[in-house]
């Protein structure tokens, strides 16, 4: 940790800001699991073979130890450092001290440790995943997103100490960007192609994890348009990751292979969050009187429409040849799919009156989740430590 | 790390419940790859998609070692999907002929797993038919268990204790001292935090559960089987070729196999999700009679109309219970033992061993010791080492059939093959019929061999490969046998087992029985 004492030495203010190297440190770390597992993802629609030590699972177990790392070395430095102001905007933990994003992240980075010793067991027990979605993964994936809201947490308290620092919106901002893309890919079996997004199933999980991800981090931005920053933020990672990835040269190896490809397989294209983030940004700053249980209705409904007009139209697009490119690619799939005309049809569609049906459980899912939003981004912006 | 790992993990308890070919999962295999010879070992992972660890000994190439490149690939019994690219096998140190390799496998049912060897003499390859079932439950316990819980409640009270700290403190300006307040706050979302964990995990428990429970649905069983028997109406059972013999049957009770036998069906439609049976050396099934106490044992080939009923005569074994064993190949390669239990009542002929053209059987008074067959003319003797037999190594089983002057005898194929062998446990956890091929079916061999990539439609693989079946059976006529068997393989676990073998000699089948005890490897895991 030699090293670690440099970027330190600069930033030996008068204020009571901490240095601002752990939340480059942890901002890097939640890029780097997102982005890890965008890769992992690709790894398995294209490679499929799957080790402990693939470069993707490095990726992510580097990020966690540098976030767990950074932060561990944060409450001790805290604890035993001797600086005040320090200790002061910190808070007390089985008897260390820290700021709130850095114990988040500590037991983010202790989550993704244990996850594996269980996921082993898991595999030899049950044979590996077919699902993305199993208990030892979701240990995973709580201790990635622990990491991911710690450092959100770690930037906001800063950005909300030192407002006069605009880098501060920014980092904070870009966290906030990451969680989102986060949520996004948790979901993108169920809400990230094209062809899904005439059935329920589409809208009812964006309108469980959208509102209260963008609102929660908005609600506390310092910025002037949040929720479109951090929409943008998701649509440019998302973009880079499907247009990079597309460019590396990878053939299947594992049987059997239906579908010969030659480049990693990208992504999903982005949803177009950041129309109803750009909506957001406009009705928020005009409702700060509104009470939360009144606010949250509006907002989840408003949520659920814009959706709905938005993706019903833009699917078609999605599914037409003007997208079969690198710019959309939407003709890129797994080496396990027969390809068949169902890559550029609807699926899980269903009659008006069923969709109709759902849809009046995805409101009540996108006011719960608006309101959960503006309770947290609330929280938020009260973060001082 | 990991290897460490599945190697600790791997010193847990199975509880094994059943698997393909009864309790005996591994494939073993002797055959030819172009010029090279080659025992082909692949370990079964007990679920899928994991790993199979494969061996692979390329006889005679200690002298060509560091020149002989061996690689492999599974892919999955499926004209349509292309295979992945071989992978190279590394030497195993400390024996130069011997190949090792660990390869995925992501699909279950009939996969094949090729071998391809290239050295001095040339190159060629085999393809080696396996069968991948979920086969086994795994228990979570010892100090894993243990480790994790410890884990488990540290994350657990440590984010509790996070989530109240950050109620109390968190919110506060910097250096403002925490009021009464405060601590309350805290405290109160201390206990919150720890009854939504707590209602997280209950959730988390109630999801695993269901996982498990759906799991142990998906571990392969052979399709349901029934057994009875007929008593003759004739007395004299010994009267040959009557219609009213007595019979031994075995009906398969799988609803959607049965429901899918009237005529109805389009031609090559697939059975309840089985393709059709095809016959391995010319029979369809291979049923296997043996007694609980182990001592009467019967290889019989009942005949079929509609590939749900199969009978075959009763041959003269005494009364008692006893388990029916029913070998089938589907077009698809893959091989299952349906067994079902079966009460023969006392017949008035006497028991007896003997044979009646392919059929065979063997009545032991006393326990079997090596030379005891149902011959008076032909010894068969177990060339077996002073050496324990240890449970997961290869065991030798070698024997050499002389006549009683213990002179080489001259064999015949026995329904194309050089010899027969059934291996059993006595508590029938282990099952299984072995070819001095291994425990390859020559038909599920022949389906992978002839397959093509325009197989799309069931029943027109299993067509060619009865056509060829019969075929291969007359040609091995002419074939040339020398008078010492042996057979591939390795005793799945510890116990008391009973083998028998079985030989054509001068137009009869012989057959020996032999005990062996097997005992538990005691090597260290993984060394
Ligand atoms: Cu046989």
């Amino acid at each position: 940790m030699a090293t670690a004492t440099l970027p330190l030495a600069n930033s030996q203010q008068p204020t009571a800001n901490s240095p601002l190297w752990p939340l480059y440190a942890t901002l890097f770390a939640s890029a780097a699991i997102v982005v890890g597992l965008i890769w992992d993802i690709s790894w398995h629609r294209t490679i499929g073979r799957d080790t402990f030590w693939s470069p993707p699972h490095v990726l992510e177990q580097v990020a966690a130890l540098i976030a767990g790392l950074s932060c561990g070395w944060l409450v001790l430095r805290t604890t035993f450092g001797g600086d005040r102001p320090a200790k002061q905007s910190s808070i007390r933990v089985w008897g260390f001290y820290g700021p709130l994003g850095a114990w988040v992240c500590i037991w983010g980075t202790a989550m993704m440790i244990a996850s594996a010793p269980f996921d082993n067991w898991w595999h030899n027990a049950y044979g590996l995943d077919v699902k993305i979605i199993s208990p030892p993964h979701m240990v995973l994936a709580w201790g990635m997103m622990g990491i991911q809201v710690g450092a959100m947490l770690l930037a906001v308290s800063a950005q909300n100490r030192g407002a006069h620092d605009p880098r501060l919106k920014l980092i904070y901002a870009a966290s906030a960007g990451i969680l989102l893309t986060m949520f996004a890919t948790v979901i993108v079996e169920d809400a990230g192609f094209g062809n899904e997004m005439r059935s329920p199933m589409f809208y009812r999980m964006t309108a469980i994890v959208i509102p209260v991800a963008l609102i929660g981090t908005a609600r506390a931005s310092g910025l002037r348009w949040p929720a479109t920053t951090v929409a943008a933020i998701y649509t440019a990672l998302m973009l880079v990751m499907i247009w990079i990835l597309q460019l590396v040269p990878a053939t299947p190896l594992l049987a059997p292979i239906y579908n010969p490809v030659t480049r990693m397989v990208p992504p999903p294209f982005p949803l177009l969050l950041i129309i109803p983030a750009f909506l957001l940004d406009l009705v928020l700053p005009r409702t700060r009187a509104m009470k939360d249980w009144l606010l949250a209705p509006l907002l989840g409904v408003g949520f659920v429409v814009v959706m709905v007009g938005v993706h019903w139209y833009w699917s078609e697009f999605l599914l037409s040849p003007a997208a079969r490119n690198w710019f959309f690619a939407v003709d890129k799939w797994d080496y396990t799919n027969r390809l068949g005309p169902w890559r550029y049809e609807y699926w899980n569609t269903v009659a008006a009156t069923g969709f109709a049906r759902s849809m009046g459980w995805t409101l009540l899912a996108a006011t719960i989740s608006s309101f959960l939003g503006l309770r947290i981004g609330r929280a938020m912006s009260r973060v001082q430590r | 790390m990991t290897r460490l790992l599945s190697r600790a993990l791997g010193a847990f308890a199975f509880v094994l419940i059943c698997a393909a070919h009864i309790g005996s999962p591994d494939t073993w295999f002797e055959g030819n790859a172009g010029p090279y010879r080659l025992l082909v070992h692949v370990s079964s992972p007990g679920v899928v998609p994991a790993i199979a660890d494969i061996s692979v000994r390329v006889y005679d190439s200690a002298r060509e070692a560091g020149r002989v490149a061996v690689t492999a690939s599974v892919n999955k019994f499926d004209a349509a999907g292309a295979p992945p690219p071989p992978e190279q096998a590394i030497p195993v140190a400390g024996d130069p002929e011997l190949y090792a390799i660990s390869l995925w496998v992501m699909s279950g049912g009939s996969n094949s797993v090729t071998i391809n060897v290239s050295g001095a003499k040339g190159a060629g390859s085999v393809i080696v038919p396996a069968v991948f079932v979920a086969s086994r439950r795994l228990s979570l316990d010892g100090p894993l268990a243990t480790g994790l819980a410890l884990v488990g409640l540290v994350l657990f009270a440590g984010i509790v204790s996070i989530a109240g700290a950050a109620a109390r403190e968190a919110s506060l300006p910097p250096g403002t001292p925490v009021d009464a307040a405060r601590r309350r706050r805290g405290r109160i979302a201390l206990g919150a935090a720890a009854v939504i964990l707590t209602l997280a995990l209950l959730g988390g428990r109630a999801w695993w559960r269901a996982e498990d429970a759906a799991y142990r649905r998906s571990i392969y069983r052979p399709m349901p089987a029934a057994a009875s028997a007929t008593d003759s109406s004739a007395t004299d059972s010994s009267a040959t070729d009557s219609a009213a013999a007595s019979t031994i049957e075995l009906r398969i009770t799988d609803s959607a196999w049965v429901a899918s036998r009237n005529e109805s069906l389009p031609p090559g439609r697939s059975r309840g999700g089985f393709t059709p049976l095809i016959p391995d050396h010319g029979k369809l099934m291979h049923m296997f009679v043996v007694s609980d106490d182990l001592r009467a044992f019967a290889h019989l080939h009942p005949s079929t109309s509609d590939t749900v009923i199969f009978t075959a005569r009763r041959p003269p074994l005494p009364g008692g219970p006893y388990h029916v064993y029913g070998d089938v190949v589907h077009e698809s390669g893959f091989a299952q033992t349906l067994t079902a239990p079966l009460v023969l009542r006392p017949q008035t002929a006497e028991p007896s061993s003997g044979s009646r053209g392919d059929d065979s059987w063997h009545v032991t008074v006393v326990p079997a010791t090596s030379g005891v067959t149902s011959s008076r003319e032909t010894m068969v003797r177990w060339d077996r080492p002073v050496a324990p037999l240890v449970a997961g190594r290869p065991a030798p089983l070698r024997f050499t059939i002389t006549d009683l002057e213990g002179n080489p005898v001259e064999l015949e194929p026995y329904m194309g093959m050089a010899a027969h062998a059934v291996v059993m446990r006595d508590d029938r956890s282990v099952f299984i019929h072995l070819h001095p091929s291994g425990t390859v079916p020559m038909a599920a061999k022949r389906s992978f061999d002839l397959r093509t990539a325009s197989d799309t439609v069931p029943g027109t693989l299993s067509r060619r490969v009865t056509a060829t079946d019969s075929a291969a059976s007359s040609t091995h006529a002419g074939m040339t046998l020398g008078n010492v068997v042996s057979f591939p393989y390795a005793f799945p676990s510890a116990g008391q087992y009973r083998i028998w073998v079985q030989v054509k000699r001068a137009g009869r089948v012989v057959t020996g029985a032999f005990d062996a005890e097997v005992t538990a490897d005691e090597r260290p895991a993984g060394g």
